[in-house]
């Protein structure tokens, strides 16, 4: 998977690409990380349009994201979810959880 | 014992060199100078000698004339390095000959050549060079055998897990070719999914396919201690809603924040084929009719186990009524997302197509045998429970218990039971010696009225909306009711009690069902001016209970009594 990170304003977009599975597991929190280390970020974008797949440790890192993200008191959005992952992420009811648009 | 590791970082250089040759001023030369280098020297006389030294002695260098009886050095060479596995030991001819074939052979197996008669300064700056390979090698050697101890380590460790878990999971239910397939099939040695089954004592059967994030052992370690929760409390006889509560609770208690479980939890009724059926985070299950048509899909309805909030309202279970020989089909993502499925799109119509091309006894192995032709990359599981044949109509299924607290009794009545049997002194006295007429003193008066109107308009199908207005009415209604029950053949009055929880307040739930067609309740509300029979006595019911509601087609009346003042805090 590849992830790229870009900032609007006070919003950082990561834009994953590929599978999102247990491999990605130290990428995905490195980049998480740097986020969370910039000055003046208030919110997360996590961009899954170019993602064709999830599986059970991607949903669960998106869980620690949320753990992250609240205790540093950032936004966090999961945007763009398309076919099998939207599909994951129902099945999941993680709209319960995260503001998916 | 001084590591690899630790000799590179000191600085120290001695290693263990086996030189070969048959002169012996050549080693007698050779020996003192490695000697006072700091080295461990180890002679052998010729090239038979220096192979077998090398086995048993496994020198860090070899230094080998080409030239000697026995065994000459080229051959010796190749039967040393055929003897090294994947690490070689290095190796340097020493030789006075110049014929370029013979050096090109030489260095096909050796590291290096150093020129007779020797030049020992020239000797010493290649020693240094080979002192650092020597090194790397030792190094390496000593995490290839940290790697196998691990590695037996490992597999050690696994085996003592895989029994305990193969001990735990032979504690649950076997499938039974009557009404219960399952199979689990793990992409590891270890499984992440896991099935379990358990009867109440009340005869129902609870069921539980789980799924935690991930797969192998650190999956398997995750879902194991759902079993005894499970199992202890289906034991009890503990509704589905506070099971699925309880397994929620301990995960999250558990299981670290990126690591939950996937469950649908069953509870079946045989008697009824009432299923109640809570699915948190799994693919849809489905219910298949005989011929494999998909009747009913229910989908996830809440987080996976681990992840929601502890809110009893969260567990209700959904009810579904299945027909006579209806399947539920639970199935694992592995089974949903594995290409033999996922590849239209749409998993749901895939696995139901199948379904309907194979034989209900059939289907859970033709489930697994395309998974697995496909290729399977996560663990697979899946359920099929069978409902009873049932002959006729049989009830739908009640609203969900809140709670299961206490002792439940059902009695079912059929014809014979209800001409010689007085049903409402028999439920009373049950109901009597478990205290709970003490505890809800208003249930020997609602009960009477909810029985009647079971048997009168229920099975025996009198016309509940007459008004009956004089004597004469109510002598043709009982003429009536006593010719139709002594000539009943079919039907039955169910009558269920069981104390339970209306939020915080004690009640003792009571389920009159029977085998009629029902009636429209909603009708009930508005009619106010002129109540029928059957009106009047629910509207006397409703006065006194705490909640009272009825079944979509009216053949099933539940209603909450509330306990006495002293035993509760009934308000």
């Amino acid at each position: 998977m590849q992830i790229a990170t870009r900032t609007e304003g006070q919003r950082a977009i990561m834009r994953l690409t590929g599978r999102f599975e247990f491999s990605a597991h130290r990428e995905f929190r490195e980049a998480v990380e740097r986020v969370i280390q910039l000055e003046g970020v208030a919110d997360l974008v996590i961009d899954l349009m170019d993602v064709e797949y999830v599986d059970s440790s991607a949903l669960g890192m998106l869980l620690m994201v949320r753990e992250r993200t609240n205790s540093a008191k950032l936004g966090l959005t999961l945007a763009n979810p398309r076919g099998m992952v939207k599909q994951a992420l129902d099945i999941a009811h993680f709209e319960k959880l995260f503001v998916i648009t | 014992m001084e590591t690899a590791a630790a000799a590179l970082e000191s600085g120290a250089s001695g290693i263990r060199i086996l030189v070969a040759d048959d002169q012996r001023v050549n080693q007698l030369i050779l020996e003192a100078f490695l000697r006072k280098e700091g080295h461990t020297v180890l002679v052998a006389n010729n090239g038979a000698e220096a192979v077998e030294m090398h086995r048993t002695e496994h020198p860090d260098l070899v230094l080998m004339d080409i030239m000697m009886p026995e065994l000459d050095g080229l051959e010796a060479a190749r039967r040393i390095l055929a003897d090294c596995g994947v690490i070689r030991t290095p190796l340097m001819f020493l030789t006075a000959i110049n014929d370029q074939q013979t050096m090109i052979e030489g260095l096909g197996l050796a590291d290096d050549f150093i020129a007779k008669p020797i030049d020992l300064a020239i000797l010493r700056a290649k020693l240094r060079a080979f002192i650092r390979l020597v090194q790397s090698q030792r190094m390496l050697r000593e995490q290839q055998q940290r790697i196998e101890r691990l590695n037996d380590d490992m597999r050690r460790e696994s085996e003592v897990a895989a029994h305990v878990m193969e001990r735990v999971l032979a504690h649950t239910e076997m499938p039974d070719p009557d009404f219960l397939a399952y199979r689990v099939q793990p992409s590891a040695m270890f499984s992440g999914d896991m099935v379990l089954a358990r009867r109440t004592p009340g005869g129902r059967l609870h069921l539980l396919l789980a799924d935690a994030v991930g797969h192998g052992l650190p999956a398997a370690i995750n879902i194991l201690p759902l079993f005894f929760p499970f199992d202890g409390m289906a034991r009890k006889g503990c509704s589905l809603a506070t099971v699925a509560r309880e397994l929620n609770r301990r995960v999250r208690d558990l299981l670290p924040i990126d690591r939950f479980i996937a469950a649908t939890l069953v509870s079946i009724d045989f008697a009824s084929n009432s299923f109640e059926i809570w699915n948190g985070g799994n693919p849809p299950a489905l219910v298949l009719t005989d011929e494999g048509s998909v009747v009913e899909r229910i989908d996830s309805m809440q987080l996976a186990l681990g992840l929601n909030p502890d809110n009893p309202a969260l567990f209700e279970p959904r009810h579904v009524y299945c027909g006579s020989r209806q399947q539920l089909l639970l199935c694992s993502d592995g089974i949903w997302e594995n290409p033999a499925f996922s590849a239209g799109g749409d998993a749901a119509a895939a696995v139901a197509a199948l379904m309907a091309a194979t034989e209900p006894g059939q289907r859970i192995d033709a489930l697994f045998r395309a998974a697995l032709d496909a290729g399977q990359s996560d663990d697979l599981s899946a359920v099929l429970v069978t409902a009873k044949a049932i002959p006729g109509r049989a009830l739908t299924p009640p609203p969900p218990r809140a709670q299961s607290v206490g002792a439940r009794v059902s009695l079912q009545f059929g014809p014979e039971a209800l001409r010689r049997t007085d049903a409402v002194a028999s439920v009373l006295d049950m109901a009597g010696s478990l205290g709970l007429v003490d505890s809800f003193p208003a249930l020997p008066t609602i009960l009477p009225e909810l029985f009647s109107n079971a048997l009168d308009y229920g099975v025996l199908g009198l016309d509940g909306r007459n008004k009956y207005l004089g004597a004469d009415d109510y002598q043709a209604f009982y003429a009536e009711r006593q010719r139709r029950l002594d000539t009943l053949t079919e039907g039955f009055v169910m009558i269920e009690i069981e104390p339970d929880y209306l939020g915080d307040t004690r009640v003792l739930r009571l389920n009159v069902a029977d085998s009629g067609m029902g009636f429209d309740w909603q009708a009930l509300d508005v009619a106010t001016t002129a109540p029928s029979g059957a009106e009047r006595s629910l509207e006397r019911v409703r006065a006194m209970v705490a909640n009272l509601s009825f079944n979509s087609q009216g053949s099933e009346v539940i209603v909450l009594i509330p306990a006495r003042d002293d035993d509760g805090g009934m308000s």
